[in-house]
């Protein structure tokens, strides 16, 4: 998968967050959004769900990756800092796949 | 004798109905008929006192009276229904059977097997020169346990005279439940009916046809009879009772069949295999609390779990250690909630899935999901996760077209509000099946 058509599937999968999130905490489909920790959109819940949903969507093309493994945890920078970081993040793991 | 007063009662009300198989009803006196055939067939098969004898069937005047039999010459009987048919093989080694006996709709089968039993709880119950049962825990908490029973002890607590029912047959011999709905049925001269096969629609015409009074079975197949809609379509007016066990019963269930069923009451019953069936009331038809106990039982409550103690609880594992306390309470593993004498049964402790630290019962999440149009069935189990621990996962049978996609989003904004963010399923899978066993108790995934 290239880097565009990684973000074009992180897009569809906030877009698909949005829908069962109320008007006024919709989550911006931009590449500097920023989503867990300081100034992130989402709760460790909301992106538990998020990371669901793109490994269910990466499962439809038959790639089965885990997003959330020890090593996306202790990185020293989180890779769930916001949209770009975990784009590159799910980059790595298809790359190391 | 153990069984005299049973049959006492079956001579005294010999052309009462006593079961009821499919169009084919068999009085008490025909009952103790066969009763006889089968004792003198003991004899002949020189079958002794204290022997291990499993039987392979299914409910049938027959499996009934050989079982009356078998418990009259004081052997060990190990009943076998089809429910268990894949584990037959195991289930014999581990009770180590020295007859088997097969029942169908040809002649009888007897083999002799080259088992010698020598287990420890068989030489206590031999010293007391008494009948005794073994039944098979369904393995939903890992291997299946083999629970030796005092058949005597069992009985005992039937000589107290009670009302006389009709009542579906819903489990078989081969488990608890089925065992006290056939001992409460014979003891108090009620009617045993059999339906031919365990689905809505073949429950719905017996109770029809036979006039069932009492319904006793659990809360996925109540889910299951109400999505069918076979009631609509048998008369069930002269069902008065609908009882509910093994498994906690969603509040969306519960409240969806006293909606359906109004002029029925509705009854949650209690008990493991290991101690019996307590006597049981709820606050109400609409209600989950519930008071559990009777003369035989006592019960303890220790940091939210039930314990129970039981003057006709089993000897114990044949192939576990001994599970009870030294006072004699076993751990029910079931967390409850209390209300001075009442308690609400919350899930089991095993089944608790702990999202960062915060507790979900599975049981709770179902019977949301439960409420949603299109949802046939749910299942919630736990999934190991870097981030929270554990998170809620869920297996949902839909009759609807929505994609995985679609379907999340209704979900998630149908439990919003309804259930605490950690409660919410976040990984949701569609399944084609129905996720209950044969005894129509729901089977969770485990991870």
């Amino acid at each position: 998968m290239t880097h565009n058509e990684i973000q074009s599937l992180v897009f569809a999968a906030l877009e698909l967050t949005n829908q069962s999130r109320e008007d006024d905490a919709q989550v911006p489909i931009a590449s500097d959004t920023p989503l867990f920790g300081k100034q992130g959109h989402l709760d460790s819940m909301g992106l538990v769900g998020l990371l669901i949903d793109i490994e269910d969507m990466l499962q439809d093309q038959d790639i089965h990756i885990s997003l959330s493994d020890e090593r996306a945890m202790s990185a020293a920078n989180s890779p769930f800092k916001n949209v770009s970081t975990l784009v590159a993040h799910i980059d790595t793991l298809l790359k190391g796949e | 004798m153990t069984v005299q007063f049973l049959l006492d009662k079956m001579a005294e009300l010999k052309d009462q109905e006593a079961v009821a198989v499919g169009s084919n009803v068999i009085t008490y006196g025909q009952l103790l008929t066969k009763y006889h055939d089968w004792l003198e067939w003991i004899k002949t098969e020189k079958i002794q006192q204290g022997e291990v004898v499993s039987i392979k069937s299914d409910y049938s005047a027959d499996s009934i009276s050989l079982f009356l039999a078998l418990t009259h010459n004081r052997n060990i009987i190990v009943p076998l229904s089809n429910d268990s048919k894949a584990h037959f093989d195991t289930f014999c080694d581990i009770a180590q059977n020295q007859y088997d006996i097969i029942l169908g709709d040809g002649p009888v089968s007897l083999i002799r097997t080259n088992n010698q039993p020598d287990h420890e709880l068989y030489k206590v119950l031999h010293e007391r020169n008494q009948p005794g049962l073994v039944l098979f825990s369904s393995g939903s908490t890992g291997k299946s346990k083999a629970i030796f029973h005092d058949l005597s002890q069992l009985l005992n607590k039937f000589t107290v005279p009670r009302k006389m029912m009709r009542t579906l047959a819903f489990l078989q011999f081969d488990h608890i439940g089925g065992v006290n709905t056939l001992l409460y049925t014979l003891a108090n001269g009620g009617t045993a009916v059999v339906p031919a096969k365990r689905t809505p629609e073949s429950v719905c015409e017996a109770i029809d046809t036979h006039q069932v009074e009492v319904l006793p079975t659990s809360p996925t197949f109540i889910n299951l009879l109400l999505l069918s809609g076979a009631a609509d379509d048998a008369d069930l007016s002269s069902l008065k009772l609908i009882t509910y066990g093994t498994e906690t019963m969603p509040d969306s269930t519960l409240a969806a069949i006293t909606a359906r069923f109004p002029e029925t009451k509705l009854l949650q019953t209690y008990g493991l295999s290991e101690v019996g069936i307590l006597r049981s009331k709820s606050r109400d038809s609409k209600s989950l609390w519930v008071k559990v106990g009777g003369a035989e039982f006592e019960t303890k409550i220790i940091e939210g779990r039930l314990w129970i103690k039981s003057e006709s609880a089993m000897l114990g594992y044949l192939n576990a250690p001994s599970p009870f306390d030294e006072e004699g309470f076993l751990d029910t593993g079931d967390q409850v909630e209390q209300d001075g004498e009442w308690i609400k049964i919350l899930g089991r402790q095993s089944e608790i899935i702990n999202v960062g630290g915060e507790k979900v019962y599975p049981a709770e999440v179902e019977s949301v999901v439960l409420e949603m149009s299109g949802v046939e069935d749910a299942a919630v189990y736990s999934l190991p996760h870097a981030i929270t621990g554990m998170i809620v996962a869920i297996e949902i049978k839909l009759d609807t077209d929505e994609t995985l996609a679609e379907f999340k989003v209704r979900l998630r904004q149908h439990c919003t509000g309804r259930l605490q963010a950690y409660k919410i399923p976040r990984k949701i899978t569609l399944i084609d099946n129905y996720t209950h066993n044969a005894r129509f108790k729901r089977m969770r995934k485990r991870s």
